[in-house]
Order: C-alpha cells, then sequence, then structure tokens
C-alpha cells in the first residue's frame, strides 16, 4: 500500500542546471512511474550550508513529496547514495503540511557578487560552522510524529 | 518576600503550530548559541512536543540547515 513521503535532497550547488534535471529525473523515476502528476517538487534554490559538506559550502536544496510503495525507495536511496553530487538526503514518512518559504535564505553563487560599495551595513550570514569529518549515519526513513 | 514566576507555556499548543524540520528559525530559536537543544523547564515546552523537536532539530542539523557546533568550536 502507498504511503506518502517527503525527501529533501541537497545536491552540490557547482552543478549545471541541465546535469541536475537529468540526476533529479533518473531518481524521481526510481520512485513514482509519472514524475509530473504525482510528485511535487520544490526548490530552495542554493543556501549556504551550515557546515561544510567534503568542502562544499553551498548546496542546491530541493524538496520532493509523493506517495509511493515502500519498496520503490530502497533503490532510489541506492541510486542517491552512489552519486556523489547527492550532498545529502532524508526521506521522512507522513510529512506535515510545510509552509516554510525559504527564499530569504537563498543566496546567490559566490560569481555574481559585486563589490559593494554603498556605506550601508554590511548584512552577510555568519561564516558556516567548521565541523570533523565525523558525520552521521541518518540516511534511513524516519517516522514523523 | 515571595517572588512570582509567570508559568511558561508551550509554544506549539498555544499557536496551533506543528514542527517542522525544514523550518530554520523555530528551530535556531529551541537550540542556544552552542547548537544544543535547549530544555523544556527553560523554554517552557510540553513533554510531547520538545520529543518531536528533538526530533527535528537533529534533522535539520542533518540538513545542514543549523550547526551542529558554533563557529569558533573548531
Amino acid at each position: 500500500m502507498p504511503r506518502s513521503y517527503e525527501t529533501v535532497l541537497i545536491f552540490d550547488s557547482t552543478l549545471e542546471e541541465s546535469v541536475l534535471e537529468q540526476k533529479l529525473g533518473r531518481l524521481q523515476g526510481a520512485l513514482v512511474d509519472d514524475a509530473d502528476e504525482s510528485m511535487t517538487v520544490t526548490q530552495w534554490g542554493t543556501r549556504k550550508l551550515a557546515y561544510p559538506i567534503g568542502k562544499k559550502e553551498q548546496g542546491t536544496y530541493i524538496i520532493l513529496r509523493y506517495d509511493t510503495e515502500p519498496d520503490r525507495l530502497v533503490e532510489f536511496e541506492r541510486l542517491a547514495k552512489l552519486d556523489e553530487q547527492v550532498l545529502r538526503q532524508l526521506t521522512v514518512v507522513d510529512p506535515i503540511e510545510s509552509t516554510i518559504e525559504p527564499a530569504a535564505a537563498t543566496v546567490e553563487p559566490a560569481a555574481t557578487v559585486e563589490p559593494v560599495t554603498t556605506t550601508e551595513p554590511a548584512t552577510t550570514p555568519s561564516e558556516p560552522a567548521v565541523t570533523s569529518a565525523k558525520e552521521p549515519a541518518e540516511t534511513g526513513v524516519e517516522e514523523e510524529k | 518576600m515571595t517572588a512570582y514566576r509567570r508559568k511558561k507555556t508551550c509554544h506549539f499548543c498555544e499557536n496551533k503550530v506543528a514542527i517542522d524540520y525544514k523550518d530554520q528559525h523555530m528551530l535556531d530559536r529551541f537550540t542556544n548559541d552552542r547548537g544544543k537543544i535547549l530544555p523544556r523547564r527553560v523554554t517552557g515546552t510540553c513533554a510531547s512536543h520538545q520529543r518531536q523537536l528533538a526530533t527535528a532539530i537533529k534533522r535539520g542539523r542533518f540538513l545542514a540547515l543549523i550547526p551542529y557546533l558554533p563557529d569558533h568550536a573548531l
């Protein structure tokens, strides 16, 4: 019996858009038969990570909401883990309705930042925390309370 | 002299809001400047919501929405 899931994927922000679409399409194909109809895709865009993941300071966040058979998640997680451009993946079962507006936290890629010439106080976000290589192995499916 | 303290109430029960692990600002509010989860005796969160909040904060950390450690820790 299908259940509803929510998956957050963090891709490498240096990926080209066409490559990202291609990779996303492949992952979506593992989850549902018709991604256009049965899946809601929310793009948060490129954000600064709270700490570097594999020396990457930024990541592209994509949120997928869908109904699928639990068996299909196994193949999806295998594909996502094999892809080195997927920095993180988290799947949650029976997600709550989300009203988060991510636009405020979106950052532009560093290449487009122009030198600041105004005298206004800078409102740059703080530098991310530097963490050790110890990362939790929290990639499994979790039950939403 | 007896000092009266206002009774703390659960933010989530009072405002009837669900806990979302993607809500970075909410997660920030319930962690201290060292990134640790604040105890319910400080925030007034009820036991049920405190458990949900702890799970949400751990998910938020994993997704790099909030830090495990402050910037200066390492």
